[in-house]
C-alpha cells in the first residue's frame, strides 16, 4: 500500500534560510546593484525586480578535481562517422567550444557568473541598511496596507458562516422539482387517504405508494451538496486616493553630481512613502534656475543648465499646474524641494508669500532638504547661510509656523530620511 | 481490463490503482524487491526546494543550497530549465516525489521509474547495500541539521559557515574507499557526541598548557611518520589529527564525511541505477498497455517522454555534452534482454553465459552486483558499440592532433569497453589524494595526489582547496602530486 502525501499546501520557503545566507554573502554585490539601480533608474521603477550579477569568485566551491586539459586520456565518443584507426584530427585552438577537446569537463560544473533578481521586501532592506534609516521608519515603509474582504460573487465551498442561504435554496428547490421529489404534503395526504380507505385493494396500493415515496425522498436529499452556495470575499484594498508629488529642484551650476545623488534618494524616499499610501501617484518634476521648468525625468536629473537661482520662479509655476490640473478637493498633494540654499537677492520674501498664502494651506506635507557642501570650511557657510541670499532662514521660520512642513540641512544621503520623521512618526 | 485512467488528468486514487499494477508486473513478472514507498506530490516551488537541499527532505543550512536554489529558480523561471519530473531518495521508505503538473501517463512512468526502478535498485544493489543505511539517513540529518543549527547559536554562523566551507571543500576525499562504513544511527551519534565532550571536558587540565612547547618538540623524533600509513579520508584525518580544532569543529566535520559516504554510491552508479530505472518504466509502461491499462494514446505520450529521457546526441552535434546514462545503461540492459531472447553467434562467444539464458536472471544478476565501470567492462556488447557507433581517441597534451585509437570493429570492441569503463570509474574521474606525511616539528602537513599520464589537478580550485585545508590544520599544507608508476614528482603547491 502506497503512502500518498499532498505537499502542495506546504508553503514554499524551505530554501529561505539558504537563500538569506547566500544573500548575507552577496551583501556586498546587492548593495552595489542597489546603489546602480538607484541611481540610474526612473523612480518609479526603482525596485521593481531588481537584477544582481554575483561575481563567480566570491561563491566558488572548490574541490581537488583533475584538469582535463593536462595529461595524456584516452576517451570514448559517441557517433563515429568516418574515422578508421590511425587518423590525426587536428584539435581545435584553445579546447574549442563544443568539441571533443572540452568533452572532459562536461560534467564539471562550470562556474559562470550569475545573475539573481532579489524581491522589493530585500531591495528596500539593502536601500534602507545603506542610507541607515531608523527602525520606526523602516517598519513604516514596509507595512502592508490594509485590506477589508469585498463581496465576489459565489463559490460552491466555504466556511458555514458563509452559506448564502437563498441561493442555496433555490438550487435545491428547482433540483427537487426536476428529480420530483415527494413533497411532505403528498406524503401526509396519502397517510390521510390510507388511514380513511378500508377496499383492501385500495389500502394496498396506497401502502405500496408510499413506500415508494418515502424511499424517493429519501433517496433525494432535501439539500445537497452540489446545492450549497457560499458568499465568496476577497481582500481588497481599502479604497485609496490619489497623490501628487512634486519634485523641484535647484538646477544652477551650484548642484553638483553629489548634490543631485542626494536629491534623488530624497524624492526616491517621499515616493516610496506615498506608494504606501496612496493608490495612484503622480509625480512632476520642476526644475529652476532663474526661470522655472516643468521636465521629464531623465532631464530633471541629467539635464545641465547655467544660470543664476530664482526660487520663486519653480514655486509659481507649481502653484499653476496645481491650479490647471489638481483639484485640490481630489488630489493630495506632496511637495519636496532642494537646492544649496541659494537664492536671488529679494526672491527670500517672494517665496515666503507664495508659501505662506498659496502652497502651505493647500499641501499635505512639505519638505525641503538643502544639501550643504562637504567641501566648504565653516567660516564660508556661516556667512554664506545666514546671509541675505539663503533661502534657509525663509523656511526654517516657516518649518516652524506650519505644521506641515519640514525642513533639513544634510551634508550625507544617511540624513536625509530625518527630514520625514515627522511624517511616519503618525 | 479497465483503463486506469483516461485522461490527464489524475486524482491520489488513479496514483494508487497505477502504483498497484506497477507493482503487480514488478513482483510477478521482473520478480523485484523494494523498500515501501512513500509519495509526495508537490508543486514547482516545492520540487525546487528538494533540489537545493541536495534532494534530502532536511538538510542544514549552508549558503551554498541557497546559491542552487537561486540558481535553479532564475533558470526555472526563465525557462531555460525544466524541473526532473521525480525525485527519489535512497531511504526506508523510499520518498517519491512527484510533480503536480505531471499528466496521469508521465505520473505512470515516474512511479515505474523511481517508485520501482530507483527503489529496487537501492534495496538490493551491493553498493547500496554496503555502503548507506537507507533506515537510519533521515534520522541521522536530523541530528545534523539540529547540532549544526546549535553551533551556529553558541558560536555565531560565521564561524559554522567558516567550518562547513572549508568541510565541504574536502568532502568529495573523505570517503573510506576499503573499509565498510558503519550503520548510522542518530542515538548513538548523538551519545557518542556528549561522550566525546566530555571525555574532552574531564580530561582537561590547565597543566598541559603550561608546558612550554619548545621544551616538547625537541622531546620529539625528528623523523616524520604516521602511525596508520597514508590516509586517504581527509576530514577524518582532519577530525582526528587537526592540532587546532574545537571539538563541535571536529563534530560537523564528522557529520560532513558521514554525508559524504552516504552519497560516495550515488557518483558510482548513475549509468547503471538510471539505465535500472529506465528499463523498469519501458518494460511496465509496455506491459501496461499490452494489459489494456492505458490507451494507445498515453502510451504514444509515454514513448515520446522515454525516447527524449534516453536520446543520446551523437559526439558532433551541438546538444552532446557526454554520455547520457539513461541511454547507455537503457541499452546495456535492453540488450542483454535481445540477446537472452534471440541470441546471435556474435552474442554466443561474446556472453556464453548469459547468451540464450533466462533474461530476468540475467537482469537481477546485472543491476544488483555491479557499479557503473563493472557494467561496462562486462556487459557492454559489441552489438550496443555499434549501434551507437563509439569510437576511442587519444588526446595528448602535447600533440596538435588527436588520434583514433578504435572504432567499433572486431579488434577494436575489447579496447573500446575497457577505455569506457575506466573513463567512467571513480579512479578517473577524481583525484587520488592522501595525507602521506607529518613532520612533527613544523607540524607541516604532507598531500600527495597520485596521478599517471601527467594528468594535474587544476591549480586555481586546488590552491584554495588547500587553503581550506590550512585553515582546519592550522599549520602549514603542502600538496606534492607525484607520477603514480615513477614516484617522480611533477609539481608542489604549499600554503604558507
Amino acid at each position: 500500500m502506497a503512502v500518498i502525501i499532498d505537499r502542495r499546501k506546504n508553503p514554499p520557503g524551505k530554501s529561505l534560510v539558504n537563500r538569506q545566507r547566500f544573500l548575507r554573502r552577496a551583501k556586498e554585490q546587492i548593495k552595489a546593484a542597489v546603489r546602480k539601480s538607484v541611481s540610474e533608474k526612473q523612480i518609479r521603477d526603482v525596485g521593481n525586480g531588481e537584477q544582481v550579477k554575483a561575481r563567480s569568485k566570491d561563491f566558488t566551491e572548490p574541490t581537488f578535481r583533475p584538469d582535463r586539459n593536462t595529461g595524456d586520456h584516452r576517451r570514448v565518443l559517441p557517433g563515429n562517422k568516418e574515422y578508421e584507426p590511425g587518423d590525426l584530427v587536428k584539435k581545435p585552438p584553445n579546447g574549442g567550444g563544443n568539441t571533443k577537446g572540452k568533452k572532459g569537463s562536461a560534467g564539471d560544473d562550470a562556474e559562470d557568473d550569475f545573475e539573481f533578481t532579489i524581491s522589493r521586501e530585500e531591495f528596500l532592506d539593502y536601500l534602507f541598511e545603506d542610507m541607515e534609516l531608523p527602525d520606526f521608519i523602516k517598519e513604516a515603509m514596509k507595512t502592508i496596507e490594509l485590506t477589508k474582504p469585498a463581496r465576489a460573487g459565489l463559490t460552491t465551498s466555504g466556511s458555514p458562516a458563509n452559506l448564502n442561504v437563498e441561493r442555496t435554496f433555490r438550487n435545491s428547490i428547482s433540483r427537487r422539482i426536476a428529480l420530483n421529489r415527494p413533497t411532505d404534503e403528498r406524503i401526509d395526504e396519502i397517510r390521510q387517504e390510507l388511514a380513511a380507505a378500508t377496499d383492501p385493494k385500495l389500502i394496498k396500493e396506497l401502502t405500496e405508494l408510499l413506500e415508494d415515496l418515502i424511499a424517493r425522498q429519501k433517496r433525494i436529499p432535501y439539500i445537497d451538496e452540489n446545492d450549497l452556495k457560499y458568499n465568496l470575499w476577497t481582500p481588497q484594498p481599502k479604497p485609496r486616493s490619489q497623490a501628487v508629488m512634486f519634485c523641484l529642484m535647484d538646477v544652477s551650476a551650484s548642484m553638483g553630481e553629489r548634490e543631485k545623488n542626494i536629491a534623488k534618494r530624497y524624492f526616491l524616499l517621499l515616493y516610496l512613502f506615498l506608494q504606501r499610501k496612496y493608490e495612484k501617484i503622480e509625480i512632476r518634476f520642476v526644475r529652476h534656475t532663474t526661470t522655472a521648468q516643468e521636465v521629464s525625468e531623465d532631464e530633471f536629473f541629467y539635464g545641465r543648465i547655467n544660470g543664476g537661482t530664482v526660487i520663486s520662479s519653480g514655486l509659481e509655476l507649481i502653484r499653476d499646474i496645481i491650479a490647471d490640473d489638481y483639484p485640490v478637493s481630489e488630489w493630495n498633494i506632496y511637495m519636496a524641494s532642494v537646492s544649496d540654499g541659494d537664492n536671488s537677492l529679494h526672491d527670500n520674501e517672494l517665496v515666503d508669500q507664495i508659501m505662506r498664502e498659496d502652497l502651505l494651506p493647500i499641501m499635505q506635507y512639505v519638505t525641503y532638504v538643502q544639501v550643504d557642501r562637504e567641501d566648504e570650511d565653516m567660516i564660508n557657510t556661516y556667512l554664506f547661510t545666514y546671509s541675505d541670499y539663503s533661502v534657509w532662514n525663509t523656511y526654517s521660520q516657516l518649518s516652524q509656523e506650519f505644521k506641515n512642513m519640514e525642513c533639513a540641512r544634510v551634508t550625507d544621503q544617511n540624513q536625509i530620511w530625518k527630514i520625514f520623521g515627522e511624517l511616519f512618526a503618525k | 481490463m479497465t483503463l486506469l485512467f483516461e485522461n490527464a488528468d489524475w486524482t491520489p486514487e488513479i496514483l494508487e490503482r497505477i502504483y498497484e499494477e506497477c507493482c503487480r508486473i514488478g513482483e510477478e513478472e521482473l520478480k523485484l524487491t523494494w523498500y515501501p514507498n512513500q509519495f509526495e506530490i508537490v508543486s514547482y516551488e516545492n520540487m525546487l526546494d528538494v533540489y537545493s537541499s541536495v534532494g534530502m527532505p532536511m538538510m542544514y543550512n549552508h549558503w551554498s543550497f541557497g546559491k542552487s536554489f537561486i540558481n535553479n529558480s532564475e533558470l526555472y523561471k526563465a525557462g531555460k530549465m525544466g524541473l526532473a519530473l521525480e525525485m527519489v531518495l535512497n531511504t526506508n521508505p523510499c520518498v517519491n516525489y512527484l510533480m503536480d503538473e505531471n499528466t496521469a501517463t508521465a505520473q505512470a512512468l515516474v512511479i515505474a521509474h523511481a517508485a520501482i526502478g530507483h527503489n529496487s535498485f537501492f534495496k538490493n544493489n551491493y553498493l547500496f547495500k554496503q555502503w548507506t543505511s537507507a533506515d537510519s539517513i533521515i534520522d541521522y540529518l536530523g541530528f545534523a541539521k539540529k547540532y549544526i543549527a546549535q553551533c551556529e547559536e553558541q558560536y555565531g554562523i560565521d564561524e559554522v559557515e567558516k567550518i562547513l566551507d572549508a568541510a565541504h571543500s574536502l568532502m568529495d576525499h573523505s570517503v573510506d574507499m576499503y573499509t565498510k562504513p558503519k550503520i548510522l544511527s542518530a542515538r548513538e551519534e548523538r551519545e557518542k557526541q556528549k561522550m566525546r565532550d566530555a571525555a574532552h571536558e574531564a580530561n582537561y587540565d590547565e597543566l598541559w598548557s603550561l608546558i612550554p612547547n619548545t621544551k616538547r618538540a625537541a622531546e620529539l623524533p625528528t623523523n616524520r611518520f604516521l602511525p596508520n600509513g597514508p590516509e586517504e579520508n581527509l576530514l577524518y584525518f582532519l577530525e582526528k589529527n587537526s592540532p587546532i580544532l574545537k571539538s563541535w569543529q571536529r563534530e560537523i566535520l564528522r557529520i560532513v564525511r558521514k554525508i559524504a559516504s552516504y552519497y560516495r554510491p550515488q557518483a558510482m552508479s548513475k549509468t547503471i541505477n538510471e539505465g535500472w530505472a529506465s528499463t523498469c518504466h519501458y518494460y511496465i509502461m509496455t506491459r501496461l498497455h499490452e494489459k489494456g491499462l492505458i490507451d494507445d494514446g498515453s502510451f504514444l505520450e509515454f514513448i515520446k517522454l522515454h525516447t527524449s529521457v534516453v536520446f543520446q546526441p551523437e559526439y558532433d552535434s551541438k546538444y552532446f555534452s557526454g554520455f547520457n546514462p539513461y541511454h547507455l545503461g537503457f541499452s546495456i540492459f535492453a540488450d542483454m534482454k535481445r540477446m537472452s531472447q534471440n541470441p546471435t553467434e556474435e552474442d554466443r562467444l561474446w556472453f556464453p553465459d548469459y547468451a540464450g539464458g533466462n533474461w530476468v536472471e540475467n537482469w537481477h544478476y546485472m543491476y544488483q552486483e555491479f557499479r557503473d565501470d563493472g557494467l561496462i567492462q562486462q556487459f557492454l556488447s559489441p552489438k550496443v558499440m555499434r549501434d551507437m557507433k563509439l569510437f576511442s581517441f587519444d588526446n595528448r597534451e602535447n600533440s596538435r592532433f588527436y588520434k583514433i585509437a578504435d572504432i567499433g570493429n572486431e579488434s577494436g570492441y575489447k579496447n573500446i569497453r575497457n577505455s569506457l569503463a575506466y573513463e567512467t570509474s571513480i579512479g578517473y574521474r577524481s583525484a587520488d589524494i592522501q595525507i602521506t606525511d607529518v613532520d612533527f616539528n613544523t607540524r607541516t602537513c604532507i598531500l600527495t595526489n597520485f596521478t599517471s599520464n601527467n594528468i594535474m589537478l587544476d591549480e586555481s580550485t586546488a590552491n584554495k582547496t588547500l587553503d581550506y585545508f590550512r585553515e582546519l590544520w592550522g599549520f602549514k599544507v603542502v600538496l606534492v602530486t607525484v607520477d603514480r608508476q615513477s614516484n617522480f614528482e611533477l609539481d608542489r603547491l604549499e600554503t604558507d
